[in-house]
């Protein structure tokens, strides 16, 4: 069976392939707090593969670092992600993806919003609503397909 | 021949197990033979009844044995009229197909004869064999037979068989076909191409092609546990050689190859792309002109679709070489007027619609196509480069920080720098010299090149990704490095726009790629480097230091002057300059500037004259390093000691701050200087290091200045005091005794820096060759002497020292040498050592000595004396004074001292020395760990905590010795050190914890049964040290940072112990990590909320690895 895919040709943007982050002497010092910052989040999750092609989502731009925002006083985090066409249906499996990977690399003290970037997606709404729903998000994730497609997008990002 | 020695053998041959029965029968033949009684002819005479039977097996026993007979005969007994009939009678009998393995022998063990030699046999032998034996009807070992006589015939009597034989190519065909043994074709694949090369093959170049073409692409696997060593890629590269023969099968090649491009399977691409690549210099251009467009357009879409890097890489390099061979015959000059070439038009066109569309990864790609052909010759470089760079030579978003415009940015100058670096290349070639034309092709370009990029810098180092500037950086370099383009005003420029974005860089990793740039600039052009910093580097370094302050980018320029220093040509004249700076020493300003300034300086400093030092290593720059260089180092670090400003001197209330700045007395910093010593000298020969260390000696033993006072800074006589020089306290008594009494007292306070500076002696004596003799008759009463002044001393760095001369000599004079240590030297260290009425500094200072003098003894692998040396260490393990030092020193003794005892320093080191020592010393510590924690258990009070502090040496020994410890013999051991691994992860030392981590991971690595055994400690020790704070049960819930105690697990431990974590769901099956899942997992939670980012991030690795360690996985 021919499985159609919904954006079957997708511009690829050419990427770092690895963190942008150099390590510096205050980080080899033990006595200075590294805070959490908007590029330690997006290498976080950089590297999950897009549901549908090879890509991961930083070649695909669904992902940005400056579409992270991160307080870590606040404990509050929000990333924006771009689908990259506007009736994209995968949009909420690739926020689900987004969420999963955060929660197992975050600690549990931060608030995080994951969210469709405004003006992206006809049904912005919708998505940001079911992606910042934790009853729904437990509810799918009880679902074995559904975790199964979602660790594969993740295997890469590790 | 006598018929029944004959049948004798023949009979013997029917019993098949009776080989002692025909190999005596075969010598009474080969007997006969030897002693003149018969002949090889009158052996085929009494072999008539066999050759001539109707039964297939005699006759091929009558032919095995005339075989054999030949073989083992020498040349003597095998007459050239012999040779001849022999080889006739084999040959004529070739059609008796149940002999012919035997005949093959037979003719093989002739070929190698004198009289085969002399004779005309080949072409005939090798008609025969291809004309009358059907090869394929016979099994792999006779075809292999026959295939290995060819060989040899056409390797040894080619030039006869061309003569002879030439249809050989055609005959070779009907033998080559069908074979399908690995074994046998790669004797076929080497047979082809000599065949084709040697011999004319018009008219069969088709048959042939196809004979050899069929195999491709090879698919063979050899099968597991094959033995016979052929691979897949001997297979490929064979066949490669076999297609790419001879330019006469270009009209057949080419077509086929092309079609196996559109191949599904990967491999298949890249072989035939090789094959392509092969072929390219032999067939003719005309024979690739034809197909030139469709093999672009095909390289060209797979280079646009492949993830593989490798496949990638050979499709750039398959094109640019076809490109270079259907290119080969034209004038580089012609490029400079002609339009582009058909075949790279499409590419340039390509190149230029994917810069209209903004489709930058394709048009990187198609960048990287191009460079490719640029550097495979001039007239591809300049057809290329005339129409390509002008493209990129107006700047686009410079006005504002638009990510698009840095989008833009980045592939312009990323495509710039590949057709640089191309340029570059291709520019390189000799043949530029001879086209006055080409001299002044990149003048059209350099004004606007130079400012383009110039003008990227400040742009990049506006984004936010720091290594776009370093891309404009690394463009800038291949810019200024293409011959003939920019003169060396523009190379300096470029020196100065790199040195300052590295001056100005954040993060260790930006500033050593832009130091790797800023070397490969030296490297290519020292001259203009060398110009550009030398009256800097003088001019600054001075003003830095007068001030008495550190400039905050003192460190960043010595590292750039150590880096460029590299480069053999800059070493010395900065060295030139590095030396006089040390040597004007702050004692000379007033006011004395702030010790640490000086030292932080001098630190830099020092450092950079060693990594300098490193980089002299032509013979003229040793021979100046010997005369100038070694003798002006040691005599700085040792001048302070004993000469200065008389006035400075004489208020003893500044000495103690003016000597240590003067004469580096701190560890770090006089480490530094031994260290620079011990490599400059380790790389002289020991008729330079003889005269070098007679003086040294005769300085430090006896005072004896008198070679360095040439060397001294030039001081005012009437204000300079000088005192005597009396490390070892061997100077003459009548230079103290004329010593006033304030000069006494400054002597007396002057003096246990002389001692310090014995360290510098130290590194000279420690690196010398064995052949260098030490300058007294009798080094044995030296060594004794220098042991009892060490004993007698109770500082530290002067026992260190001295030990580590006795120490040397003793290593590099054994066996003489032992004697002297187990007859005078160890009785006296080791009283020393257990002597209650010394004080505890004293005894340690003897413990020291007796180590350094175990791990020369060690590296000889000393028999009775080593056992000995160690048993006693053991013993004192138990010593509560002693055990501490024990315990680390174990560890020191089989790691490398970073200057003595050493391979490097000429130290004798004997092979698996490590090995032997650490299985001689594991019982004991298995043992004595056992007794220790069992009298601990059993014991109360206050001999309870002294057995528990006594097992903890036992365990901090091993795990210092364990990370230096060869794979192999530690996992021999492990069953029995993994309980006292696991429990010298309890130790608060950080050093031994991430070493016994380490050891850890190799072991879940490459012995993971074991580790299921122990998964259950394991994971619970390991989790207790991602933690860092004391109480793992609150880590998981309360935040790091609202603890204020200090971390209990240093950051090198808590990730050493995350990234062990993560390596066992790797290593071990799901089912015996399973137990532990939930608990791994809860428990990461709180290294995820780490105060450091490095912690942080292996603690997200390892919770992921242990969330994916499930098929299903739950959050």
């Amino acid at each position: 069976m021919v499985q159609y895919k919904i954006n079957a040709n997708p511009k690829i943007y050419e990427t770092a392939g690895k963190s942008q982050r150099i390590l510096t002497e205050t980080e080899q010092d033990e006595d200075c707090r590294d805070d959490f910052d908007s590029q330690e989040i997006f290498d976080l999750i950089r590297n999950i593969n897009d549901p549908e092609h090879p890509l991961t989502l930083e070649q695909l731009n669904v992902t940005q670092c400056n579409h992270i925002a991160v307080d870590d006083s606040a404990n509050y985090i929000r990333v924006e992600f771009t689908p990259t066409i506007p009736h994209c249906s995968m949009a909420t499996l690739i926020g689900l993806c987004i969420r999963v990977r955060l929660l197992r690399s975050l600690p549990e003290r931060f608030k995080i919003d994951i969210r469709v970037r405004e003006g992206t997606h006809q049904s912005e709404n919708a998505v940001n609503k079911q992606l910042n729903d934790k009853e729904r998000v437990a509810a799918a994730l009880e679902n074995k397909h559904l975790l199964e497609v979602v660790n594969q997008c993740l295997a890469t990002a590790a | 021949m006598d018929s029944g020695l004959i049948d004798t053998y023949l009979a013997a041959l029917e019993n098949s197990s009776d080989r002692s029965g025909q190999e005596q029968a075969l010598q009474a033949i080969l007997d006969s033979i030897h002693q003149g009684d018969n002949s090889l002819l009158t052996l085929v005479q009494g072999l008539e009844k066999p050759l001539t039977s109707e039964r297939n097996e005699w006759r091929a026993k009558g032919i095995k044995l005339l075989a054999t007979v030949i073989r083992r005969l020498d040349d003597a007994h095998i007459a050239p009229p012999a040779v001849k009939f022999l080889t006739n009678f084999f040959r004529e009998r070739l059609a008796d197909t149940p002999c012919v393995p035997w005949l093959v022998e037979g003719l093989t063990n002739l070929s190698h004869t004198a009289g085969f030699r002399q004779g005309d046999f080949a072409g005939s032998v090798v008609e025969s064999l291809l004309e009358e034996i059907h090869i394929q009807s016979f099994q792999q070992p006779t075809r292999l037979a026959i295939l290995h006589l060819l060989q040899y015939l056409l390797t040894e009597y080619l030039p006869t068989l061309q003569r002879q034989l030439p249809s050989l190519p055609a005959l070779f065909i009907q033998a080559m076909d069908s074979e399908k043994d690995p074994r046998n074709l790669m004797v076929c694949f080497d047979l082809f191409p000599r065949i084709v090369r040697h011999f004319d093959v018009t008219g069969h170049a088709d048959d042939l092609f196809e004979v050899v073409f069929c195999y491709f692409p090879i698919t063979f696997k050899p099968p597991p546990g094959d033995a016979l060593g052929v691979t897949a890629e001997d297979l490929k590269a064979a066949l490669r050689h076999c297609i790419a023969a001879t330019p006469a099968f270009g009209p057949y090649a080419i077509e086929p190859l092309l079609s196996k491009l559109t191949s599904s399977s990967g491999s298949a691409k890249i072989d035939a792309l090789q094959t392509l690549a092969e072929c390219a210099s032999v067939f003719t251009p005309a024979d690739w002109q034809p197909h030139m467009a469709e093999l672009a357009s095909l390289i060209r879409e797979e280079i646009y679709q492949t993830t593989d890097d490798a496949l990638r890489a050979q499709c750039l390099s398959t094109l640019a070489t076809l490109f270079a061979r259907v290119t080969q015959d034209k004038a580089p000059t012609a490029a400079l007027t002609e339009d582009p070439h058909e075949f790279v038009k499409p590419l340039i066109d390509d190149l230029v619609a994917q810069v209209a569309d903004a489709q930058w990864v394709k048009a990187i790609a198609t960048g990287k196509i191009l460079s490719c052909i640029a550097a495979t010759s001039l007239y591809n470089c300049i057809m290329i480069v005339r129409p390509v760079l002008p493209l990129f030579l107006t700047s686009n978003g410079n006005s504002d920080s638009d990510p698009i415009s840095m989008d833009t940015e980045r592939a312009h100058i990323e495509i710039l720098g590949d057709i640089l670096d191309a340029s570059r290349v291709a520019f390189s070639s000799p043949e530029v010299s001879q086209y006055p034309d080409l001299q002044s092709f990149w003048k059209t370009y350099e004004v606007d090149l130079y400012h383009r990029l110039s003008a990227s810098v400040p742009f990049f180092q506006r984004s936010p990704q720091s290594q776009d500037v370093l891309l404009t950086c690394s463009t800038l370099l291949a810019a200024v490095s293409v011959p003939t383009a920019f003169d060396a005003t523009d190379k300096r420029g470029a020196y100065l726009t790199l040195r300052e974005v590295y001056l100005a860089a954040d993060g260790k990793a930006t500033r050593d790629y832009l130091l790797n740039l800023l070397h490969q600039l030296a490297q290519r052009f020292p001259e203009v480097i060398l110009d550009a910093t030398v009256e800097p580097l003088r001019q600054h370094l001075p003003d830095v230091y007068d001030a008495g302050r550190i400039h905050p980018q003192l460190h960043l320029e010595l590292a750039l002057v150590a880096k460029l220093g590299a480069v053999p040509q800059l070493a010395r004249p900065y060295l030139e300059i590095l030396l006089p700076v040390i040597q004007a020493t702050p004692g000379q300003t007033t006011p004395l500037p702030p010790p640490e300034a000086c030292f932080r300086y001098t630190d830099a400093v020092l450092q950079t004259v060693g990594e300098l030092l490193d980089a002299l290593t032509g013979p003229e720059d040793r021979a100046w390093v010997a005369e100038t260089v070694i003798p002006t180092l040691l005599i700085i670090a040792v001048a302070p000691t004993f000469r200065g400003d008389a006035i400075r001197l004489a208020e003893l209330s500044t000495l103690d701050t003016l000597v240590p700045i003067s004469a580096f007395g701190q560890d770090a910093q006089a480490d530094q200087i031994a260290h620079s010593l011990a490599s400059a000298l380790a790389g002289l020969t020991p008729e330079q290091q003889t005269p070098l260390f007679a003086s040294a000696f005769r300085l430090f033993m006896y005072g004896d200045t008198t070679p360095y006072q040439s060397l001294l800074p030039a001081q005012d006589p009437a204000t300079t005091l000088e005192l005597p020089f009396n490390p070892i306290n061997q100077a003459s008594a009548t230079a103290l005794e004329a010593l006033s009494a304030d000069h006494r007292l400054i002597f007396d306070r002057l003096q246990p820096y002389q001692r310090q500076t014995c360290r510098f002696w130290a590194a000279l004596g420690a690196t010398l060759h064995a052949a260098v003799p030490w300058p007294e008759s009798d080094p044995a009463a030296i060594m004794k002497l220098l042991l009892t002044t060490a004993l007698a001393d109770e500082s530290g760095s002067y026992g260190d020292s001295l030990a580590l001369l006795i120490a040397s000599w003793v290593n590099k004079a054994a066996p003489a040498s032992l004697t002297l240590v187990e007859q005078d030297l160890l009785p006296v260290i080791t009283h020393a050592c257990t002597d209650s009425t010394r004080s505890q500094v004293g005894r340690l200072v003897a413990l020291t000595i007796y180590l350094a003098l175990t791990k020369a003894v060690v590296l000889l692998a000393g028999g009775g004396l080593q056992s000995q040396l160690v048993d006693q260490l053991l013993g004192w393990l138990r010593d509560p004074v002693l055990a501490p030092r024990v315990a680390v020193g174990l560890g020191h003794i089989v790691r490398d001292h970073p200057f003595a005892l050493t391979r490097a320093a000429h130290a004798r080191v004997k092979l698996l020395y490590r090995q032997k020592f650490f299985v001689q010393c594991l019982p004991g510590l298995v043992q004595g760990y056992r007794t220790a924690a069992a009298s601990s258990s059993n014991s109360t009070g206050l001999a309870s905590t002294q057995n528990h502090q006594q097992h903890r040496y036992y365990l901090l020994a091993l795990s210092h010795m364990v990370q230096y410890i060869p794979k192999p013999v530690l996992m021999a051991e492990l069953s029995s050190l993994m309980p006292l691994l696991l429990s010298s992860l309890e130790l608060p030392h950080v050093e031994s914890c991430v070493s016994t981590i380490n050891t850890l991971y190799t072991v879940a690595l490459d012995a993971s049964d074991l580790m299921a055994e122990y998964i259950g400690s394991v994971v619970k020790a390991l989790l207790r040290l991602t933690s860092a704070r004391k109480s793992s049960s609150t880590a998981t819930t309360v935040s790091a940072e609202s603890s204020s105690e200090p971390p209990l697990n240093p950051m090198q431990v808590r990730t050493a112990a995350l990234k062990c974590l993560a390596i066992l769901p790797e290593c071990l099956e799901y089912s015996i990590i399973h137990p532990y899942r939930k608990e791994v997992i809860k428990a990461l939670a709180g290294p995820l909320d780490d105060r450091k980012r490095a912690v942080r991030q292996e603690a997200v690795v390892c919770r992921n690895k242990w969330f994916g360690a499930s098929s299903s996985g739950a959050l």
